[in-house]
């Protein structure tokens, strides 16, 4: 019971993670209805300047993410400028190849400067635990978690709040009338695109605390994302988060209970589950082709 | 299919979405070898009926009798099989294929198997090359359809919903964005195939298109029907009236 | 009438390649060439077999690699225990193979068609996750990480690949024929149908789960069959290879655009651009991690400067300019005419 309960709170920890990376996916897909193949690459980017911000320049990893934010941002409006914007129009099918190829060169790139061997940004707090009621909670876990949970909410106020959110939910909803009214689509697309990298290499620097890394890690990475958004509805951030959870939720029980090689299993079964019931996943919705 | 008989029933249809009801307890009657006209402002519901009774949207309350048959869950297909076909508000026809091979798509299952060499036998090739004339269309019989003017397309779509041989065609603004060639081209074709039997149930916004076809007229406002007669009565009646200018 | 004559000349000039391609090994090509050859011949068949969901259904797909592992495991699986005879043995299981694997893809195809678009993509990418999970962890069965062993065929070293290069030119003329008979038929038109608008199909009576899980399963076996070759001839199935989400369903897509989705010979001709490069690219390059911002780059080339595909863009420059000859004879005429007329009345 212990161990369960224990289990249960590793689960919802890195819950937040992994729906901080999601997040990234579901404005990218709302705003440009393509899927980013490359958002797991950047978390591996962003796990990887963590890495370098602290061992050359001793800076810790959640303070790093100040510096690696507008780097992010950078690299994703570029990307999304000189290779997505000019085949907008083809957008569906094109991009799936065209994100897959930025993962693959990045994760080339990234391989030639670091190698190919595992690596992990080992702090001195990296074995800290806090102790309530008899269950651990370690350190990084928690701050990873609270971390994930406030720029969860940033992204929530930036969208609600501003202009630009304004922008992103007008496109997402219909592009068309968007532009009818004055929004630049181009340039809102880029600027999500650089977001969600944003928010993803944050993400990173966090992974790169709980988990070891090389720059093929990104396949695995994506795998899940992508699972965790058709769970929960593709465009729905509640579905990204409700998924997120259960994922990790799943995979820390199947942990503690039985193997890790098994860890990822069940939340693939409970989306084939899903999908027979209800395709449109937990939160989405479900059109039936009528205009 | 007697004439008295009502080849369309449906009994308070309903429909939300969300917090709107767009479609609220509608209910009238198509009777069997009718052009019926269905009309009323914007808003009142005409498309959100038309995709229930095609199939293409659930209903969340009411009845619709088919020929007195109840349809079950929405499917489109089956709706096509049974001789109910529909038109859209915005054409759509099959834009990479040929002009002759939308048609050909439609054509009904008897007749030749799915997994023959051929896309068609000799007959629905020559029924589909008849429609094509008809509607002037044949000399398009090898471009893609996504080539043609939106009027051609328009024309292209209301072909390729004949090919089943329909008992009861449901038309969405056929007139809508369309000159008044294609608008003569269209009556003409509505006249002739309704001289054959075949019932139209025909959404409308041009009022000198509908008030020369459609007898009956169904008004609907705010998803209700508010009115159902001959043109004549329909013109004439306050409460119509009201419901297109009060708006 | 010219319809079907041009049809006879695309049959005639269809059956020269491969016979040509057939008679390849025998001109004393050298054995990596014929190597090359293979896989040449393997993601034409693959990106054909692709070609069938992806092109004509338009349900783009990543499962083919699932099946692909499949057929290469069904095949090793078989052979754990059987010997191999004369080497024939397992090219005459390929066949069955392919038919095992496309009756498996059925129940799989009626979860992911629950469905459509980019939600598809991502069930079809899960499943070869899953796949490679369970070829990794399953050691009992499959042998997990270290692979599982195919005995090896005893053909002389001399021809060694010859045989491989023919099984494997056979899927692929399977695999072309098998579309060259959808791009005719109904079973064609309905998928055709589904890819441009399967709602309207649907309102016109097309019976859509038809021609999606024709092209499924059809799909799937075609993919197998080149599954089970290629394990046969490597002789060892490593599970990140068989189930490789990441190069080979990429490469398999990249081939068919490359070529030209929904034509017949696109995946061929992108499989002929590509794979030999590919080859190169792993044989120079391939010691440091250049090959993977290579084999990006060219991604990246091919979708920015030839969206639609080599044999797309070749037809359609072809057709403006038959089209603009026609236009032009025309305007000839007509000028000609208007000078006899002068001529008659001045």
């Amino acid at each position: 019971m212990h161990l369960l309960i224990q289990a249960i709170i590793l689960g919802v920890l890195t819950g937040g993670l992994y729906a901080l990376m999601t997040s990234g996916l579901t404005l990218t897909f709302g705003t440009m209805r393509i899927i980013n193949m490359a958002q797991g690459v950047f978390v591996v980017v962003g796990a990887y300047i963590a890495f370098t911000l602290f061992n050359y320049l001793h800076i810790d990893p959640f303070l790093s993410i100040l510096i690696s934010t507008p780097l992010m941002f950078g690299l994703g409006v570029t990307l999304q400028t000189f290779l997505l914007r000019p085949i907008r129009y083809d957008a569906h099918r094109l991009s799936l190849l065209m994100t897959w190829a930025m993962a693959i060169g990045i994760e080339g790139i990234l391989s030639i400067f670091y190698g190919t061997d595992f690596r992990g940004i080992i702090t001195s707090y990296q074995n800290t635990s806090v102790t309530v009621l008899g269950y651990q909670f370690p350190l990084v876990r928690v701050l990873a978690f609270a971390l994930s949970v406030a720029v969860l909410i940033g992204m929530w106020l930036l969208l609600s709040r501003t202009k630009f959110g304004r922008a992103v939910r007008a496109v997402s909803q219909r592009e068309s009338a968007a532009k009818l009214l004055g929004v630049n689509t181009d340039r809102t697309a880029a600027l999500a695109f650089g977001v969600g990298a944003a928010t993803a290499g944050a993400a990173g620097a966090m992974f790169g605390l709980v988990s070891s890394f090389d720059p093929a890690s990104h396949y695995d990475l994506i795998g899940r994302l992508l699972a965790i958004c058709v769970l929960g509805g593709l465009g729905s951030n509640a579905g990204a988060i409700t998924g997120a959870v259960l994922l990790a939720l799943s995979e820390s029980l199947v942990q503690a209970e039985f193997s890790p090689a098994w860890s990822s299993l069940p939340f693939y079964i409970l989306l084939v589950i899903v999908l027979i019931a209800r395709p449109q996943g937990l939160f989405g919705v479900r059109s039936r082709g009528a205009i | 299919m007697t004439e008295a008989g009502a080849i369309l029933e449906i009994d308070r249809l309903t429909k939300r979405f969300g917090g709107i009801v767009a479609v609220d307890g509608c209910s009238f009657r198509v009777h069997g070898g009718s052009i019926t006209g269905l009309i009323g402002p914007n808003g009142s519901g005409k498309t959100t009926v038309l995709n229930m009774l095609s199939g293409y949207l659930a209903r969340d309350a009411g009845v619709i009798l088919f020929d007195g048959r109840p349809i079950p869950r929405p499917d489109p297909t089956v709706m096509y099989r049974r001789g109910m076909s529909r038109t859209f508000q915005r054409a759509r026809v099959l834009p990479e294929l040929d002009v002759l091979d939308n048609l050909l798509v439609a054509a009904p299952k008897r007749g030749f198997a799915v997994w023959g060499m051929s896309k068609a036998n000799r007959a629905t090739v020559d029924y589909a090359m008849h429609l094509l004339e008809e509607f002037r269309l044949i000399r398009l019989a090898e471009m893609k359809a996504g080539e043609l003017s939106y009027g051609q397309q328009k024309l292209l779509e209301f072909a390729a919903v004949l090919m089943g041989q329909p008992r009861l065609v449901l038309l969405d603004e056929p007139t809508a964005g369309v000159n008044h060639v294609m608008v003569d081209l269209m009556t003409e074709r509505i006249r002739e195939f309704h001289a054959t039997g075949m019932t139209f149930l025909v959404i409308e916004h041009n009022m000198e298109f509908v008030m020369g076809l459609c007898d009956p007229l169904v008004v609907l406002d705010h998803g209700k029907t508010l009115f159902a007669g001959a043109p004549a009565e329909v013109q004439s009646n306050q409460l119509v009236l009201d419901a297109y200018l009060g708006d | 009438m010219r319809q079907r004559l041009l049809e006879r000349r695309g049959i005639l000039i269809g059956a020269a390649v491969i016979v040509l391609l057939a008679l390849f090994p025998l001109s004393g090509a050298q054995s990596w060439i014929v190597n090359i050859g293979i896989f040449t011949l393997m993601y034409a068949a693959l990106g054909s077999a692709w070609n069938l969901i992806g092109g004509y259904t338009g349900y783009v797909s990543l499962g083919s690699v699932a099946f692909f592992g499949l057929g290469a495991y069904s095949l090793a699986l078989t052979f754990q225990h059987v010997g191999v005879g004369d080497g024939f043995l397992p090219f005459a299981l390929v066949p069955v193979i392919g038919i095992a694997v496309a009756l498996i893809s059925l129940p799989l195809g009626f979860i992911a068609f629950r469905t459509r678009g980019l939600p598809f993509i991502i069930v079809t990418i899960s499943l070869v996750i899953i796949l490679q999970y369970c070829a990794l962890n399953l050691t009992a069965v499959t042998g997990g990480a270290p692979g599982l062993q195919v005995p090896q065929a005893p053909f002389p070293p001399g021809t060694y690949e010859e045989y491989f290069y023919w099984a494997m030119l056979t899927v692929f003329a399977v695999t072309l024929l098998a579309c060259a008979y959808v791009k005719r038929s109904r079973l064609g038109l309905m998928m055709f149908a589904v890819r441009e608008d399967e709602d309207k199909a649907r309102g016109l009576g097309v019976a859509t789960a038809v021609p999606k899980f024709a092209a499924f399963a059809g799909s799937a076996a075609f993919s197998a069959m080149a599954g089970a070759v290629w394990a046969y001839y490597l002789t060892t199935v490593y599970p990140q290879f068989a189930f490789d989400g990441e190069f080979l369903a990429m490469g398999i897509i990249l081939v068919a655009y490359l070529g030209g989705i929904g034509t017949l010979w696109g995946p061929f001709v992108g499989a002929l651009i590509l794979t030999p490069a590919q080859q190169y690219f792993a044989y120079s390059l391939g010691g440091n991690q250049f090959y993977l911002v290579a084999y990006a780059a060219v991604f990246v080339a091919v979708m920015l400067f030839l969206p639609r595909g080599v044999v797309t863009t070749i037809g359609d420059r072809a057709l403006r300019r038959h089209r603009r000859r026609i236009s032009a004879l025309e305007e000839n005429g007509r000028q000609a005419e208007a000078v006899g007329d002068v001529a008659a009345t001045g």
